[in-house]
């Protein structure tokens, strides 16, 4: 519990802001990144990005099933982001603000 | 492609509330006529089959006056119908706790120090998490570090909060709860099967606590369905990080090897089978729906784009495996699985609730939870399709059937186990008849929950997924003995009572009364006799000990018979009585 997650958390942020082309490889990413509809994979943040923990943003994504799905990924890695910041700020509070 | 779609529906629509019963009014007369014939059977006394109930259904025996006037016949009668009744108990009894809690109020000066420290009893997970994320952006937005040090500062004591309000709230429902009361106890079994730990999952730990009370009537698979979806499993298990390309195989291990199979041998599955099960289990994350600017409802969501669709073959390879196919996802026209691919999931927790490694273990543990052992025939009975059934276990008939055992009621069982910590602290209060006003109180639920952590269990916060031990035995009671004056440093003796000339004593009179008697016993012709008798009467009107067993105990002898080694410290002989009756052997077990 106490183990750091910063490394991994910044690995997600990272990949996160990057969008879809910078997935890790990976058969959603292999197949994303090999299609034109890749284009069409806009995230669009109506709040300042997660850095510090931010919530999973709102997203909103035109265009075909692919780029849904590109989207929904890049909502699955916020959560995950999101989650671990949690924790991360958690332990943080419990170092030692009063 | 209708079924599907409505399994991804599923997925999106609110948990179902339970509302199976553990005892439907059509079985209740021939389980009450059971009931009745095996406590003829029994080689215990009517004595002793009501505390053994007390002890196994509930958490211990509330004093009383006795003799019971009431005979043999009619004293089972009521036994059996009280087990009965607790069986078909609702929640909603327990909902009242929560709103006392929430009412409770500290006097601060600290404007920023939360008074209401047990509001989160009775907020909603929604609530929970919203008031961390508004603080959380209010921090994030803070242009000064005194005045981000001082939101942190009170998000630390909102944490602080939640998790002792998990605590405390899950003490009081077990300190509130009726004398018999089995599907409290059963709450309890789950709650630690199915473990999570509040430092982990803080917001999520109290709806979890109640969603898992909600369905100990319903069947397994309900029950490990609602786990497996639920953000506070997902967090403290990780599985809400597991994706096809990062994979998470904890929630996997311990949903193979402490929630189904229980098989930390490998005979019903392999290493590679926690892979790919967690591979089956990729993409069921935690979503955080907005519906206003400041309200965020965390829930169960299916990630299909992040889900690992290949078909796989399950549990073939080991020794006693039984194949699981699960095919491979539904893809759209781009070849990404569909939302109904979270079906794959549901399909392997259909095939381990049905499963028999899994029915034996949760008979198992539910044996031993009610008779203290398993023998391999009972188990095997209870796991087939006659008590279990075939459609993901049915728990009522499950307990059912182990409360109707024979052996549940025979000299085999009765005082053979150990009380863990939780059931010591609550049934020393409820031995001496505290009553349900001073419960919910702070200073009583802190000290309590520091006397269980005193004794081994960090309670609703237990950090191994294993949960607490139901088997061991906790302590000695030479070592309970020790601790006695920290444990029992808030008993309150004073509804204790002694029948004397038709007059109920209590607290200084009662004290009184028994310093004349002891004083008179040292002036009688057998000193030891006349204090053994009036032990005896203690032990039996005022306690409830069935007989004078309690005269075994050695420390009584040190303490009561001898007034004069009663030393300064103890506030009343009362006192002093009652507090080496509950550190005896006999009432550490039941």
């Amino acid at each position: 519990m106490r183990r750091s997650l910063l490394p991994t958390t910044a690995l997600f942020l990272g990949l996160f802001l990057a969008g879809c082309e910078e997935l890790p490889n990976g058969p959603e990413a292999t197949e994303l990144a090999d299609t034109e509809d890749l284009a069409t994979c806009t995230v669009t943040r109506t709040e300042a990005p997660p850095e510090l923990g931010g919530a999973p943003p709102p997203i909103s994504v035109e265009g075909s099933p692919r780029a849904s799905a590109c989207a929904e990924l890049n909502d699955h890695l916020a959560s995950i982001a999101h989650i671990r910041a949690l924790f991360e700020d958690e332990m943080l509070d419990e170092g030692g603000v009063e | 492609m209708r079924r599907l779609l409505a399994l991804s529906l599923l997925t999106v629509l609110p948990a179902i509330e339970a509302s199976a019963q553990c005892l439907p009014d059509s079985l209740r007369s021939s389980f009450e006529s059971q009931l009745v014939s095996l406590f003829a059977a029994s080689d215990l006394d009517i004595d002793q089959l009501e505390a053994h109930a007390h002890d196994r259904l509930g958490f211990g025996l509330r004093p009383g006056n006795t003799p019971d006037t009431r005979t043999v016949a009619e004293r089972r009668a009521a036994l059996a119908a009280g087990i009965a009744d607790s069986l078909g108990l609702a929640n909603e009894h327990r909902n009242n706790v929560d709103e006392a809690l929430a009412a409770l109020r500290l006097t601060s000066s600290n404007p920023d120090v939360p008074t209401d420290i047990y509001r989160h009893a009775d907020t909603t997970m929604t609530e929970s998490y919203s008031e961390l994320e508004v603080l959380r952006r209010r921090i994030r937005a803070a242009t000064n570090q005194t005045e981000r040090d001082r939101l942190r500062g009170l998000r630390n004591r909102v944490l602080s909060s939640i998790r002792e309000s998990t605590a405390s709230r899950a003490l009081a429902q077990l300190m509130v709860s009726r004398s018999l009361d089995t599907t409290a106890v059963l709450g309890e079994f789950w709650a630690n099967h199915f473990n999570i730990s509040s430092t982990k999952s803080t917001w999520a730990a109290i709806d979890y606590q109640k969603t898992l009370s909600r369905r100990a009537c319903g069947t397994f698979r309900e029950l490990l369905t609602a786990s497996a979806k639920h953000p506070a499993m997902s967090m403290y298990l990780d599985n809400f990080s597991s994706t096809a390309n990062a994979i998470n195989e904890n929630y996997a291990r311990e949903l193979l090897e402490l929630h189904t199979f229980g098989d930390d041998r490998l005979r019903f599955y392999r290493q590679n089978d926690v892979r790919n099960v967690a591979r089956v289990l990729t993409g069921w994350g935690i979503g955080f729906q907005e519906l206003d600017r400041d309200t965020f409802r965390p829930r169960f969501q299916f990630y299909a784009a992040s889900h690992d669709g290949a078909a796989i073959n399950l549990f073939n390879s080991a020794p006693q495996g039984v194949l699981l196919r699960v095919p491979a996802a539904a893809m759209n026209s781009n070849n990404i699985p569909t939302s109904a691919a979270v079906s794959r999931g549901e399909l392997l927790l259909d095939y381990l609730a049905n499963h028999t490694a899994t029915r034996n273990n949760i008979c198992r543990k539910l044996a031993i939870r009610l008779h203290g052992t398993a023998p391999a025939d009972l188990v095997s009975a209870c796991a087939a399709n006659g008590v279990w059934g075939n459609g993901g276990g049915d728990l009522g008939a499950v307990y059912r059937f182990l409360l109707t055992r024979p052996r549940m009621w025979n000299a085999e069982t009765y005082q053979r186990k150990d009380k863990n910590p939780i059931e010591l602290i609550v049934s020393a209060h409820r031995r001496t008849g505290r009553a349900a006003d001073t419960i919910i109180t702070v200073p009583f639920l802190r000290l309590s929950l520091k006397s269980i952590e005193m004794l081994g269990i960090h309670y609703t916060d237990v950090g191994p997924p294993t949960g607490y031990e139901d088997e061991n035995i906790w302590r000695s009671a030479g070592e309970i003995f020790r601790f006695t004056p920290i444990l029992f440093a808030n008993l309150d003796t004073s509804a204790l009572g002694l029948r004397v000339n038709n007059r109920v004593l209590r607290g200084a009179d009662l004290d009184t009364f028994l310093r004349a008697e002891l004083n008179a016993a040292a002036a009688s012709a057998n000193p030891s006799v006349a204090r053994r008798t009036l032990a005896a009467r203690l032990s039996t009107e005022v306690l409830r000990y069935p007989s004078n067993s309690l005269l075994t105990v050695p420390s009584i002898e040190g303490t009561f018979l001898y007034p004069d080694r009663v030393s300064g410290g103890d506030p009343t002989l009362m006192r002093s009585f009652v507090e080496t009756a509950l550190a005896s052997r006999q009432f550490l077990r039941k």
